[in-house]
């Protein structure tokens, strides 16, 4: 892998704090907050059970001194969880790809071969090789096994001509150039794939370039911004809404700001990644995956200000995607004008885009096909059950 | 068997579903968390610590609900 990367939640005073804190505060309500109304209504029943067994002033003085010195071992657990995994080496494989073509701060990855050459969009935030991540875990090396010369997009860092972009530029400057260099290499339209968010720009790639493209795949790519599910981080959008717009010009939206608007989805998960890593769950392989994952997860580029700014915007708090009022290049982006196959993969269980907002897509497309993987929103691209889940049901698609 | 061990076997089982019962409610704790943040509820570590100090205040007993 090539650049340096940083180990490790990222902000880690954040995940550190949440750990800190989660466990501090339940040492403190203790027996008390079993009798509070601050529980989901799953976990009433057990709740009470726990209560109805804590019927002697023994017992409870007991139970509150068992649950501050677990709580305090949690702590440490987590610590202990983060520090072995920082000092396991870790370092992905090169991927087996060449440059392509380089436009601004975009790059693009060829993985070669004969096969037919297919565009892969992955999210602006985030590194791009989720779809590359490592031998086995590989959705572009399937691809390419299957008969397909794989195009990967790199968005990279934004440069001083980037920094100033919004989504709709990004799209025009960026992605149709990108389009544009992969069919004329292959001489025909060619099938997209799009992920999360780079699922939701290839739309518009689709709808302003219907000769272009010949098939095009959404993965999780969120649509309908609205829905009773929250998509990750819409309570936070307001804040964070206005947080960036205060940004000193030529900011760019970086990592830890990122994780921070992810964390808030489950402030609880960092917590018991680590604590479970310290309690030896992920061996071998499984401790090469979770590196990969974490070391994914905690790097990459910075989000142009603009691009996160219209994101926010116009995307979480106005819902213009779904409303038909997204404009990219002056040209609404509307399902309807979508004029290829179009196949939408989303996961029940995903909790950063609601499975319900990418189908949402198909609403006006009565002809597009639903594929629901068996898993979450990142482990059905890398997932073990990715092949068997996404990869071969929509190769099969692609062929058909 | 003398009468110490009989007290150990006696007292153990009782240490044991106290141990049991307060790392149920610390899984609970962090479930409550999990569970309320992804459905956006009003839930937050900051209200939880509000609703325990309110409650105090009142000198209503959280045991009573």
């Amino acid at each position: 892998m090539s650049g340096d990367v940083i180990k490790g939640p990222r902000p880690i005073s954040l995940h550190f704090a949440n750990s800190q804190k989660i466990w501090d505060q339940a040492a403190e309500a203790g027996v008390k907050a079993l009798g509070l109304n601050i529980w989901h209504e799953t976990l009433e029943e057990k709740v009470e059970e726990i209560r109805r067994a804590l019927n002697t002033v023994e017992a409870k003085s007991a139970f509150s001194e068992a649950v501050q010195r677990k709580a305090k071992e949690r702590k440490e657990a987590f610590i202990a969880g983060v520090n072995t995994y920082i000092s396991r080496p870790y370092s992905r494989p090169e991927s087996q790809s060449i440059i392509s073509k380089k436009i601004g701060c975009v790059t693009l990855h060829d993985y070669g071969g004969d096969g037919a050459p297919i565009l892969l969009v992955p999210s602006l935030v985030n590194p791009y090789y989720i779809l590359d991540l490592m031998p086995g875990r590989s959705f572009a090396m399937f691809l390419k096994e299957q008969g397909y010369r794989p195009f990967l997009l790199d968005w990279g860092t934004p440069g001083e001509t980037e920094t100033a972009y919004g989504l709709s530029v990004y799209v025009e400057q960026r992605l149709e150039p990108i389009l544009e260099h992969v069919t004329a290499f292959a001489g025909h339209a060619i099938p997209v794939i799009g992920y999360c968010m780079g699922g939701t720009l290839c739309t518009a790639l689709a709808a302003r370039n219907p000769l272009l493209i010949s098939k095009l795949v959404l993965l999780a790519a969120p649509w309908d911004f609205g829905t009773a599910k929250p998509l990750a981080g819409r309570q936070n959008t307001i804040e964070m809404l206005a947080l960036i717009q205060r940004l000193p010009a030529g900011s760019d939206v970086g990592v830890d700001l990122l994780q921070t608007f992810f964390t808030n989805v489950d402030p609880t998960l960092s917590d018991r990644k680590f604590r479970a890593y310290n309690e030896g769950k992920y061996q071998g392989k499984e401790a090469d995956f979770f590196s990969a994952m974490e070391i994914w997860a905690n790097n990459g580029p910075s989000l142009a200000r603009a691009a996160a700014v219209d994101c926010l915007r116009d995307w979480y708090r106005d819902n213009k995607t779904y409303l038909g009022i997204w404009k990219v290049g002056g040209q609404p982006i509307r399902p309807e004008n979508i004029t290829c196959p179009v196949l939408v993969a989303a996961p029940k269980g995903d909790r950063l885009v609601p499975q319900e907002s990418a189908f949402a897509f198909l609403v006006d497309l009565p002809n597009g096909v639903k594929q629901e993987p068996p898993s979450g929103h990142i482990g059905m691209v890398v997932g073990n059950r990715a092949k068997a889940g996404l990869w071969e049901p929509v190769t099969e698609w692609l062929k058909g | 068997m003398n009468i110490a061990s009989d007290q150990k076997a006696q007292d153990f089982p009782e240490h044991t579903e106290i141990e049991t019962l307060a790392e149920a409610f610390l899984n609970l704790w962090q479930d409550n968390i999990q569970l309320c943040s992804k459905e956006h509820d009003l839930f937050t570590l900051h209200s939880l610590i509000e609703a325990i100090k309110s409650s105090e205040k009142s000198g209503s007993s959280p045991d009573e609900r």
